[in-house]
């Protein structure tokens, strides 16, 4: 009897952290919600006001990951310029995708921000019609980090170019390591296969480290990731970078040459920049982005960033939004003619 | 800047360092013993923190929470049969069953001294000859990574006591299981029903969480006992005794080779703890003289678990050190560590950081034996759990695997895997089937299937190459003897028994 009596409350108290767990949630939106209505008879009040509390920053990635360590590190620094604490929330799946959703719905009352990365934040709605946000549904705030694409071989190879490295591709079969079907990467590939007219044995990995393993042990023939990825094993003397996927030269690696010079006219770079959802007040996104302008220009924040190979590249509102719109154009063409 | 081993020891030995090594050692048992607070968590947390101190004490301090919380999670599993990493979830098997005998003492400090000797066994290597380890790595292609997954699957057969089947159903469940989520090859939705929450497949903790802790409360809210362990006076007494020196002694090859197992598999990219302590425990049970004890209370099963997941930790810094390529995912948050302190991961952190380094290696040593200190001093207070009633600890643990699973991604989808999991898990131990099988197979599972494509879109669709090079022969050789051996082992035993009953009726 006893022993019943015990399961029951053990399920009974399981219940109970559901529904607790349920209905706080719904309680603290419904609070915030009425709060946005307040705000929005008083605007002024509460604006200037602002910030008042913490401000919630969703990343879309796990703690201790790329993303992560450039969010926490930029708001570490825009904090002093805010006046209020930055919280970093990690709601990691979905290749960001549960945390943009999320950063989409939230209310807008500017204690909700998220850290977003274009283009993969783009590509979501476009490759996945089931997808919840679109470009529209954000109030766009700044840009921080610009990491552009390139591809790498082994130190020992022959190849140090695009030519000798398509040369090689019509010969026979070059292998290339890359994030897998969807990402960016693997649409740069696929831009350059239908450039050159030539195919390469492309390899899907779990992110850059195992296909660096892959290369530096011959398994496969070169890798395509990130500038910031590549710093390090360029350095050990590792690996060698036979171009790069940005407008420019990257001040990491002055010899190389990008896709450009080398007569390939395809782009490829990967951003990291912040967001809220739409509707947010625009003197409350005026202080964010001010505060992030001031951490990008702060001496300790660069040097901190130089260390940690994270490319800063600030670009304001306007501009990063015009940038993501034209993105968006390009994603969408390239997706008319089918999937990456 | 080369090694001056004097500054080295200064740096350690300070009061501040040692301070700092004690907070992390706490830290990291507090966090490994916690469902759902991984290592990686937990070094992920603490980096900030180090961002004020010199390099090789704050390197010091994330490693000694690092190796502290591989060992934390054995204490949950052996007491409440809740591994608080899927590390510790072979240790659980062994751990628990020797906590309802009463013998949760012996069973916390042999897993404290297996830990501690299989964490200095690895920290040694990576002293020692990390730089020519180095290039075991990179001879690990994908081909070889197919082989060791299966290689770690091969420990259902081990697991699956008296039914050969229902190991086979439990396992292969969990690889069918492992299919959920977006293929990482080519990109296609499998079984997500349109949830953005199980595009990365499966949630692993929730569901080991659920399988083996969330089940565990039901089972003790239906049985009879008043404690975790059987009732009985002798075992109240017993609760506080550990391990003898002799049984130490007597498991020490078990330990030593347990560890450069564990070592060995932590070198390897992508292999990880759960591979580690399969086969560490598979191979002492294979040696055995009493293998019949596996899974029924083996102090040699769990001092095996134990010291290879614990030697997977200085095992998974060699390619982080040397290459730069972190071999697991508290190696890479490891990596963040080293890089915000200016430190580039290869040869120069071997000679010009050398004394940061040496830091960091002789820091490890040190904090493996304040947790060993810790483990042993703890033993005799963690063992009390054993001993507090059903109907306070079950709630206790429940509330546990909620905060436990909803702490990951922050996602209330993760409490219901667990819950979900937490009933097959009943049913399931109800049903006298076994869980570890299952989570072996959704860790092992996806590892195995990526690989194996991977190897096969290289080699333009040719089997043979999965044989190609010497690695994959030896592992090949040992999945079969593998499979093979536990049925010669069987059959040997019959044999002697039919030889030996003649003897006893003259």
């Amino acid at each position: 009897m006893r022993v019943r009596n015990l399961m029951l409350y053990v399920v009974i108290l399981t219940m109970m952290v559901f529904f607790v767990g349920c209905s706080t949630a719904s309680k603290e939106v419904s609070k915030e919600s009425a709060s946005s209505n307040t705000a929005s008879n008083e605007p002024s009040e509460a604006v200037s006001a602002y910030p008042e509390k913490p401000v919630t920053v969703i990343v879309g990635f796990s703690a201790g990951g790329g993303t992560d360590t450039a969010a926490r590190m930029l708001f570490q620094y825009a904090e002093k310029y805010f006046g209020q604490k930055f919280a970093i929330v990690n709601k990691p799946g979905a290749s960001g995708e549960i945390a943009w959703t999320e950063l989409a719905m939230s209310d807008p009352d500017g204690y909700t921000i998220g850290f977003i990365n274009p283009p993969t934040f783009l590509s979501h709605p476009i490759q996945r019609s089931g997808c919840q946000y679109e470009l529209e549904d954000f109030s766009i705030i700044a840009n921080i980090v610009s990491d552009p694409a390139i591809i790498a071989v082994n130190a020992q190879s022959d190849m140090n170019s695009l030519d000798d490295y398509f040369a090689a591709a019509a010969n026979g079969d070059i292998t290339v390591g890359y994030s897998g079907p969807g990402s960016s990467e693997s649409l740069m590939l696929r831009q350059l296969e239908d450039f050159t007219g030539k195919s390469v044995n492309k390899i899907p990995f779990d992110g850059s480290a195992p296909s660096v393993v892959a290369l530096l042990g011959g398994h496969v023939d070169s890798v395509c990731m990130n500038v910031s990825e590549a710093i390090n094993y360029v350095e050990e003397g590792n690996i060698k970078i036979i171009g790069v996927a940005s407008k420019k030269r990257v001040s990491d690696f002055p010899d190389v040459a990008t896709f450009d010079e080398q007569k390939y006219p395809i782009f490829n770079i990967a951003l990291r920049g912040v967001a809220g959802p739409k509707g947010m007040d625009s003197d409350m996104l005026a202080k964010i982005e001010d505060s992030i302008y001031k951490a990008s220009q702060d001496p300790e924040f660069l040097k901190k960033a130089e260390e940690i190979s994270l490319p800063i590249d600030y670009l304001d509102a306007s501009d990063y939004k015009d940038l993501l719109v034209e993105m968006t154009e390009t994603l969408k063409v390239e997706f008319e003619k089918g999937e990456w | 800047m080369a090694l001056d081993i004097g500054v080295v020891l200064g740096n350690v030995f300070s009061i501040q360092t040692i301070l700092l090594m004690i907070f992390g050692v706490i830290i990291g048992i507090i966090i490994g013993a916690l469902p759902g607070l991984s290592s990686t968590m937990g070094v992920a947390l603490f980096i900030p923190v180090t961002y004020a101190m010199d390099p090789g004490t704050g390197l010091a301090f994330l490693s000694a929470i690092y190796m502290a919380s591989t060992y934390g999670g054995s204490i949950s599993a052996i007491l409440i049969c809740t591994p608080g990493t899927p590390a510790a979830i072979i240790t659980a098997m062994d751990g628990y069953e020797l906590t309802k005998q009463g013998r949760s003492g012996e069973a916390l400090s042999m897993a404290t001294i297996a830990s501690f000797f299989g964490g200095i066994i690895s920290v040694v290597a990576l002293m020692l000859i990390a730089p020519p380890l180095s290039k075991l790595v990179i001879e690990f292609g994908s081909a070889e990574m197919f082989l060791l997954a299966v290689l770690g699957l091969t420990i259902i057969v081990s697991l699956s006591q008296g039914s050969m089947v229902k190991g086979l159903i439990v396992g292969l469940t969990g690889v069918l299981l492992a299919t959920v989520g977006t293929d990482t090859l080519t990109g296609a939705y499998r079984f997500t029903f349109d949830k953005m929450e199980l595009f990365g497949g499966m949630p692993v903790v929730p569901t080991v969480i659920g399988a083996y802790s969330a089940s565990q409360v039901f089972a003790l809210a239906v049985q009879k006992r008043s404690t975790i362990q059987y009732d009985s006076e002798d075992n109240v007494k017993k609760t506080y005794n550990i391990v003898s020196v002799k049984e130490i002694i007597k498991n020490g090859f078990n330990i030593v080779r347990s560890g450069i197992i564990g070592t060995i598999v932590g070198i390897v990219p992508g292999a990880g703890m759960s591979i580690a302590s399969a086969l560490a425990y598979n191979t002492t049970k294979n040696t055995s003289k009493k293998p019949g004890l596996f899974g029924k209370g083996s102090l040699e099963g769990l001092a095996a678990s134990e010291a290879a997941n614990n030697g997977v930790v200085g095992g998974s810094l060699v390619p982080l050190l040397t290459l730069g390529i972190p071999g697991n995912s508290v190696s890479a948050v490891f990596l963040g560590g080293l890089i915000i302190h200016g430190l580039r991961p290869g040869p120069s952190l071997f000679t010009k950081y050398a004394n940061i380094s040496y830091t960091l290696f002789i820091g490890l040593l040190v904090s493996t034996v304040l947790m060993m200190i810790a483990g042993l001093v703890g033993a005799k207070y963690f063992g009390k759990i054993a001993t507090v009633p059903t109907n306070v600890i079950a709630p206790v643990i429940m509330s546990l695997c909620v905060i436990g699973s909803y702490a990951i991604r922050n996602n209330i989808f993760d409490v219901q895997v667990m819950f979900a999991f937490g009933l097959i898990g009943y049913a399931m131990s109800r049903l006298k089937f076994f869980s570890a099988p299952l989570v072996l197979g959704l860790i092992l599972g996806p590892i195995a299937e990526s690989e194996f494509r991977r190897a096969m879109m290289i080699s333009n669709g040719d089997v043979s190459a999965i044989l190609a090079s010497g690695i994959s022969k030896f592992l090949f050789l040992l999945i079969i003897g593998f499979l093979v051996y536990p049925f010669i082992q069987e059959k040997v035993k019959e044999f002697r028994e039919k030889k030996e009953e003649p003897v006893v009726e003259n």
